[in-house]
């Protein structure tokens, strides 16, 4: 008998959705672009005609040409607070991940932060940043601190879940393999934690930017936040939707990058997801 | 051509003598396993069936050294070995692979513990790809592999940590039937091969007398063993003997013994369902 022959198999399950490319996307982007298109008309209809102040209520059509005319000044304002952003960001998944990674590893750490991890979130955050204006004063640092406060406990959270997710039976398994415990912990808790933390990454970063807004309103010198203060004081309304849709489409856009980092980090991550899509579908 | 059934000249690879594990079960002792007497030989093949609830996995999980017996002693290649674990391999029913590794670096998990170079271990798991009927797949995940692929892909990975016993707990309990006959008779032809030690576990006596040298009839809880039936059917074997007189009749008697065993530990459940209910508690599973 040959005994290279191996048994016979179901052949390779195909992976491909059975659309083309550019009708998955249409059928991914149409749907939000109309509702915002018609949303968008709607408002500059229903302005134009009841004759609202356009300084209390400006139409799309004036916040457009504020973008326009101001585009310079918006553009370093946006500068600031992306710094912020991006800065408060970092540290909070630097801290974040360490912090998760100790609390799984060691239960007297878990014993003495945990605690203290839930608490945190308890304080709100804009009772503190005055404080942290008197400590450290108008410039970066608060406000990447108010940003980072805000994102490092999904982030924590999040972690600590996955790194517990693995089933004692894998555990067994490694062991039965001679694994001994940093070994269970590098290749196999670390790993699983992946899609958890993107998970809570993603929450982080779209709050990241309301944190970096929070800190500028308290007491700064530049930034998106500090622009929307200043202008609705002299109630540059426009300008101030200007700021709103530049803070969103920020936060999007960071959202977007976080998904699709975790597109190339974990590809097998994705394999299972649509894998499972594609069961659910047919 | 017949093996020799037992090799008295070199001792067993794996010999349990009087191994019982006594668990606690809200205040009630359970027996679980009960003086086990078992021996498996050097290139042997062995099989245990037995009810549901017979303690199988305990005693995978004793041997593996992932739990210790409560009495009794297991002896590896005529040794006690107290620290056990890792030395003996071990396939459960869920195939367990990594999700986030490829198939190839799933393989070669063990080695890699081992401290092995990786590029050195997937040399050598690119050697037995082919038969293990994984060839092409090495850069696939696991999620995109089918039942029977996978199932392989964790015999490889056993197969590769190259320990002195493979136990393989239900391996093909899972799959559906025809797979699971081309997985059987994929296993004779590897294990011929391969000569590997190894001790199964099934819930099929098909599979059991189509496989093993000798097979292990254990009773409902507390497990003991209550039959033990060489099998001496020719090799190599294919699935065609399963019709044949000689293997008709082992198989009778084997499923007679354990229908014995099946009603028993049907009252027995119902035992306990009885009592569970009596005290409010959760029904014990």
């Amino acid at each position: 008998m040959d005994v290279n022959r191996p048994p016979p198999t179901n052949s390779r399950i195909d992976v491909s959705l059975g659309q083309t490319r550019p009708l998955a996307m249409a059928r991914d982007w149409l749907p939000p672009a109309g509702i915002i298109l018609t949303a968008l008309i709607l408002w500059e209809v229903v302005a134009r005609a009841t004759r609202v102040p356009r300084w209390l209520l400006p139409t799309p059509t004036d916040i457009g040409s504020a973008m326009a005319s101001s585009w310079e000044l918006l553009l370093k304002h946006t500068w600031v607070t992306f710094q912020e952003v991006a800065l408060g960001f970092a540290v909070s998944l630097i801290v974040g991940i360490g912090l998760a990674l100790a609390i799984a590893y060691s239960k007297v750490v878990e014993r003495g932060m945990y605690p203290f991890v839930i608490a945190s979130q308890t304080i709100p955050i804009i009772a503190i940043a005055p404080l942290l204006l008197i400590w450290f004063g108008y410039g970066l640092v608060p406000k990447v601190i108010v940003v980072a406060l805000i994102c490092f406990f999904p982030i924590v959270v999040n972690m600590v879940d996955g790194l517990r997710s693995v089933e004692p039976e894998m555990l067994n398994m490694m062991r039965t393999l001679g694994a001994v415990r940093w070994q269970l912990f590098t290749k196999v808790q670390i790993p699983a934690s992946l899609p958890f933390l993107f998970s809570g990454t993603k929450i982080a970063i779209a709050v990241s930017v309301i944190g970096a807004v929070i800190g500028e309103w308290v007491g700064a010198s530049a930034g998106l936040g500090y622009f929307m203060v200043r202008s609705a004081s002299q109630f540059l309304t426009a300008r101030v939707f200007a700021a709103i849709f530049i803070l969103s489409v920020m936060g999007v856009l960071l959202f977007a990058a976080v998904a699709i980092s975790e597109r190339y980090i974990l590809p097998w991550y994705h394999t299972e997801k649509r894998q499972k899509a594609m069961a659910r579908e047919s | 051509m017949e093996r020799p059934q037992v090799q008295y000249s070199s001792p067993p690879k794996i010999e349990l003598k009087g191994v019982s594990k006594h668990f606690s079960m809200n205040g009630r002792p359970l027996h679980v396993l009960e003086k086990i007497d078992l021996c498996v030989g050097d290139g042997d093949f062995v099989s245990i069936i037995g009810p549901s609830g017979c303690g199988k996995s305990t005693l995978f999980n004793i041997i593996s050294g992932l739990e210790e017996p409560t009495e009794g002693t297991i002896l590896v290649d005529g040794q006690e070995m107290p620290h056990r674990l890792g030395s003996v391999g071990y396939m459960p029913q869920k195939d367990l692979l990594l999700p986030w590794r490829t198939i190839l670096d799933n393989a070669i998990l063990g080695l890699e513990i081992q401290g092995v170079r990786k590029s050195i271990a997937r040399k050598e798991a690119l050697r037995l790809l082919e038969e293990f009927g994984l060839r092409g797949f090495e850069t696939s995940y696991p999620a995109s592999l089918s039942g029977g692929m996978k199932q392989r892909a964790a015999l490889l990975r056993t197969v590769l940590a190259d320990k002195k016993v493979m136990l393989l707990d239900e391996p093909f309990g899972a799959l559906d039937a025809l797979t699971r006959t081309s997985m059987q008779e994929w296993l004779l032809r590897i294990w011929d091969v391969l000569r590997k030690t190894i001790l199964f576990i099934t819930h099929d006596v098909d599979e059991a007398v189509l496989l093993s040298n000798r097979v292990y009839v254990l009773t409902a809880r507390p497990g003991r063993v209550k039959l033990v039936k060489d099998i001496r059917l020719p090799r190599p074997r294919t699935y065609d003997m399963v019709t044949s007189a000689a293997f008709v009749e082992l198989k009778g008697e084997l499923l007679e013994a354990i229908k014995e065993e099946r009603i028993r530990a049907l009252d027995e459940e119902s035992l306990w369902v009885a009592r569970a209910s009596e005290h409010g508690g959760r029904k014990w599973t």
